[in-house]
């Protein structure tokens, strides 16, 4: 869809930069990157005070899998402030509409055009990708895995539903505006209730770590599915009007 | 050199390319690109330093899980803004 992007004024005005400036470019980054890996060679092994303190710790985070437990429990800000992001990146590119007649998420219609391949396949690979999503999101407190695999996974499924071409995704109904926020909701919610018992934010009690790092990471899983496929709808642009009415403009002129 | 260390080489190599992309090309689209494989570049750097000792360093790991996720947001942020430009020159070329 971005081929047929013509962003004319840019395209006249971007007449290449001279064959000098370029050389001295490459010249330039070519140095930088010497002197870069110079950098890491003498630079030598690094030292990892970390590891240690991950595997002595592991086993109060309420999950097997140190990766998991850095993300959601002992960095759990750095989630949730990336999900934070995501959310504000949805509602930069959520399609600004007020029409109330479309209150329904998902929509069937019946497409222009058929692959019937892809409508056969799906058949047998959705049922497919939800339950190895759920799997992912499961096995992510052991092995590698969790809530964004998950998530991504999912999305894949809904941009494959939206290629077959009978669903539609309506970003403004209320399902789906609750299923953009829930991931983060659930997480500050979560967060914050657990002042109570411990006096500070996301300081899990150790009894329940593992409890509420899978309710985060269920709301967290939806969420991030939900904003993929918003970001792929929302980015679907019309292919420009001007290649199409070329003929005519010229007819005028 | 270990392996770790050689991921990390191609992993500046990987980021000059794409400055290269982001200060010599004018099309903004292949900017974005640009851009994206200079953050593939810095995460490769990331991952492999956490690898080249002992153990794996969990936390490096986590932080880049985390950068991907940012960085597809950033892109896509991106992208709606070219699409935005591209729609007002379209409006304006129109009127």
């Amino acid at each position: 869809m971005f081929n047929d992007l013509t962003l004319g004024r840019n395209t006249q005005q971007q007449a290449s930069l001279p064959a000098g400036v370029l050389i001295m470019l490459v010249l330039a980054i070519a140095a930088a990157c010497l002197f870069l890996i110079k950098a890491l060679i003498d630079f030598g092994p690094a030292e990892q005070p970390l590891v240690a303190l991950v595997a002595s710790n592991l086993a109060q985070s309420g999950v097997d899998n140190p990766v998991t437990a850095v993300l959601l429990n002992f960095r759990s800000y750095d989630t949730l402030l990336e999900v934070a992001v995501l959310l504000i990146v949805a509602l930069a590119v959520v399609p600004a509409s007020t029409d109330q007649s479309k209150l329904r998420f998902i929509s069937v219609s019946v497409p222009t055009e058929r692959s019937f391949v892809l409508e056969a396949f799906l058949r047998w690979l959705l049922p497919a990708i939800v339950v190895t999503s759920g799997y992912l999101l499961w096995t992510g407190a052991a092995l590698p895995g969790g809530a964004f695999q998950a998530g991504a996974l999912l999305a894949g499924a809904g941009i494959l539903l939206l290629l077959a071409g009978h669903h539609n995704f309506n970003f403004n109904a209320p399902a789906a505006r609750l299923l953009l926020v829930v991931g983060l909701a659930v997480f500050l919610l979560v967060g914050a209730a657990v002042i109570l018992s411990s006096g500070t934010a996301l300081a899990y009690p150790q009894a329940w770590a593992g409890m509420l790092i899978l309710i985060i990471e269920v709301a967290a899983t939806l969420t991030i599915a939900a904003i993929l496929v918003l970001l792929f709808c929302a980015l679907q642009v019309e292919p420009p009007r001007a290649k199409y009415e070329g003929p005519k403009k010229e007819e005028h002129s | 050199m270990t392996q770790a260390m050689l991921y990390a080489v191609f992993g500046i190599v990987l980021f000059g390319v794409g400055l290269f992309g982001v200060l010599a090309i004018a099309h903004v689209m292949k900017k974005i690109l640009a851009i994206n494989i200079c953050g593939v570049g810095v995460f490769m750097v990331f991952i492999a330093n956490a690898s080249s000792g002992v153990a794996a360093d969990f936390v490096p790991h986590a932080m880049v899980l985390t950068g991907i996720v940012v960085a597809v947001a950033g892109t896509a942020m991106a992208l709606s803004l070219v699409v935005r430009i591209n729609a007002l020159e379209q409006q304006e070329e129109d009127a």
